[in-house]
Order: structure tokens, then sequence, then C-alpha cells
């Protein structure tokens, strides 16, 4: 009789024991579903993220200091020539009124 | 193996799968977030490669965009001073030609008559010219058709338009038959010499 008694106890044991891996195996399926949420989440908040604006943002003001200081250098030709050519002009007026008045046979 | 025994061995490797069975489906899940993880950085190396290319072409685009616009404003510059240049000259011109005593000019007129002459080989050369200049070629027809006889060795004979053209000065000779034009005008001797002397003039204009 206590024997029957012993390998019931050991029967029920066995029963818990399964409950508690099949418990085990609920929790590792939720591990796995939340790692798979979470993989998702963020490949998708990846994707979405808008990459590099700060470098976009410095790279888009150096190359406007850049265009800056070009006009400028232009700019300050511009203005040179501009001196140079009043400077110069009534002396290329001059030779020009001479080339137009020179007559071949003269 | 007593009953306790056997039920401590049932919970030790009820535990044993337990660990297990966890310890695998983390691994499992650190796997999965791991190749995650490696998927969004492969996608940002992949946008910063982008995102940089882009920029570069940017750059390289804009600049270029930005020394054409200043060469096209160096070019303006110099556009607007060979045209005050040309504006100069052809105000200078016409006041030089429009005084009626003007010796000097009386001489040129006279040389750009015999110029334009000479450059029609015909013996009749009919002249073309503004009023003003038309009434002095008039009064010194002969003196212009001795000096134009005597440099081509042979009699040329010379007819004034009576109709005046309108011109600053100087005078355009045809052969009588009007096919054979000589433009000796001042506004196309301007035009000319400034096509062939304009690198000149561009090089005193912006000389130091």
């Amino acid at each position: 009789m206590k024997m029957s008694l012993d390998i019931i106890d050991l029967i029920e044991e066995e029963k818990r024991a399964e409950e508690t891996i099949e418990d085990a195996k609920r929790k590792a399926n939720k591990i796995l579903e939340d790692a798979k949420r979470m993989a998702g989440e963020i490949v998708e908040k990846g994707q979405r993220e808008k990459f590099f604006q700060d470098f976009i943002d410095k790279r888009t003001s150096e190359i406007d200091e850049d265009k800056k200081m070009i006009m400028k250098q232009f700019e300050d030709e511009c203005e040179n020539l501009a001196k140079k050519a009043e400077a110069n002009l009534s002396k290329v007026v001059d030779f020009v009124l001479e080339k137009v008045l020179g007559v071949e046979y003269e | 193996m007593s009953k306790e025994s056997l039920k401590l061995y049932i919970k030790d490797r009820t535990e044993e799968e337990v660990k297990k069975i966890v310890s695998e489906a983390e691994n499992a899940a650190d796997k999965i977030i791991g190749e995650a993880r490696s998927k969004i950085a492969r996608i940002k190396d992949e946008k910063l490669r982008k995102v940089k290319k882009e920029m570069d072409e940017k750059e390289k685009a804009e600049i270029s965009l930005t020394k054409m616009d200043g060469r096209r404003r160096v070019m303006e510059v110099k556009e607007e001073f060979l045209k005050k240049t040309f504006d100069e000259v052809k105000k200078r011109l016409k006041n030089f030609s429009s005084s009626k005593t003007n010796e000097r000019y009386q001489d040129i007129l006279t040389a750009l008559a015999i110029e334009a002459m000479s450059g029609i080989e015909s013996k009749e050369v009919k002249i073309s010219a503004n009023k003003g200049d038309l009434d002095f070629l008039r009064k010194n027809t002969q003196v212009i058709k001795s000096a134009l006889s005597k440099m081509k060795g042979s009699e040329v004979d010379m007819e004034l338009d009576g109709k005046a053209i309108d011109t600053i000065g100087g005078v355009i000779a045809y052969s009588m038959d009007g096919k054979k034009i000589y433009n000796n005008t001042l506004e196309t001797r301007l035009g000319k010499v400034f096509e062939e002397v304009k690198g000149k003039i561009l090089n005193v204009l912006f000389e130091e």
C-alpha cells in the first residue's frame, strides 16, 4: 500500500515537472515573440529616422560659405576692373578715334 | 533509490530543462535583436555614403554655377566698358564731324572719299554722304578727282548722289551699276575698327 502511494506521489511530481517545463516553453516563446517585435520596431524606427541632418546642415553651410567667398572674389575683381577701365577710358577712346580717322592713303 | 531521492532527481532535471529552454530562447532573442541592429547599421552606412555623395555632388554643382555666375559678371563689366568706349568714340566722332569749319575733318573726309573711290575698280564712281559732307565734297570735287586720278594713274569720274544719307560722317562709294560698294562712313569704320582691335581695347582698358 505504501509503495503504491509512493508511485502516485512520484507520478504527481513528474506531472508538476512537465507543467513547469511547459511554463518554461511558454516563457521561451514569449521571449522570442518579444524579441521579434522589438527587432521589428528597431528596423522600422531606423528606417523612419532622418539620418545625418546635422551632417547635411553642416555641409550645406560650408557650401554656402564657399559660394559667398567665391562671389566676393568675383565682385572684387569686377570692382577692380571698373576702376581700371574708368582710369583708362579716355586713353582707349583716343586710340580708337585715331584708328577710325586714320586713312590708308595718307 | 528512495522516493525523496527520486523526487529530488525529477526536480533537478526539470530545473535544468527549464534553464536550457529559457537560455536558448534568450540567446535566440539576442541574435534576433542583434541582427536587427546590424541591419539598421548597414542601412545607416549606406545612407551616409549616399548623403556624402549627394552633398559632394551638390557642392560641385553649386560651386561651378557660382563660378559661372562670377565669370558672367566679369564679362558684363568688360562688355559694359566696351559699350561705353564705343558710345564715347561715336559721340566724339559726331562732334568732330558736325563742325562745318573743322579743317581736320575736311581733310579726313577728303581722304575717306579717296580711299573709298580707290577701292572701287571702276572709271566712274558714285558717292553718297550726309548733307554737310555732300556740300563739302561738291565744292572739292576737282581736288578729289585729281588726287584719285594721280593715285590710280588714270582718270576717274566722280558723281555725287543727290540724296543725302543718314550718317555722322564719311562716304559710301558705289560703282555706277551698284554692284561694287565701299562703305567708308564713320559708323562703319568704327564698327570695323572695334572688331579688329577689340583685344587691344580690352587690354588697354583693363591694364594697370
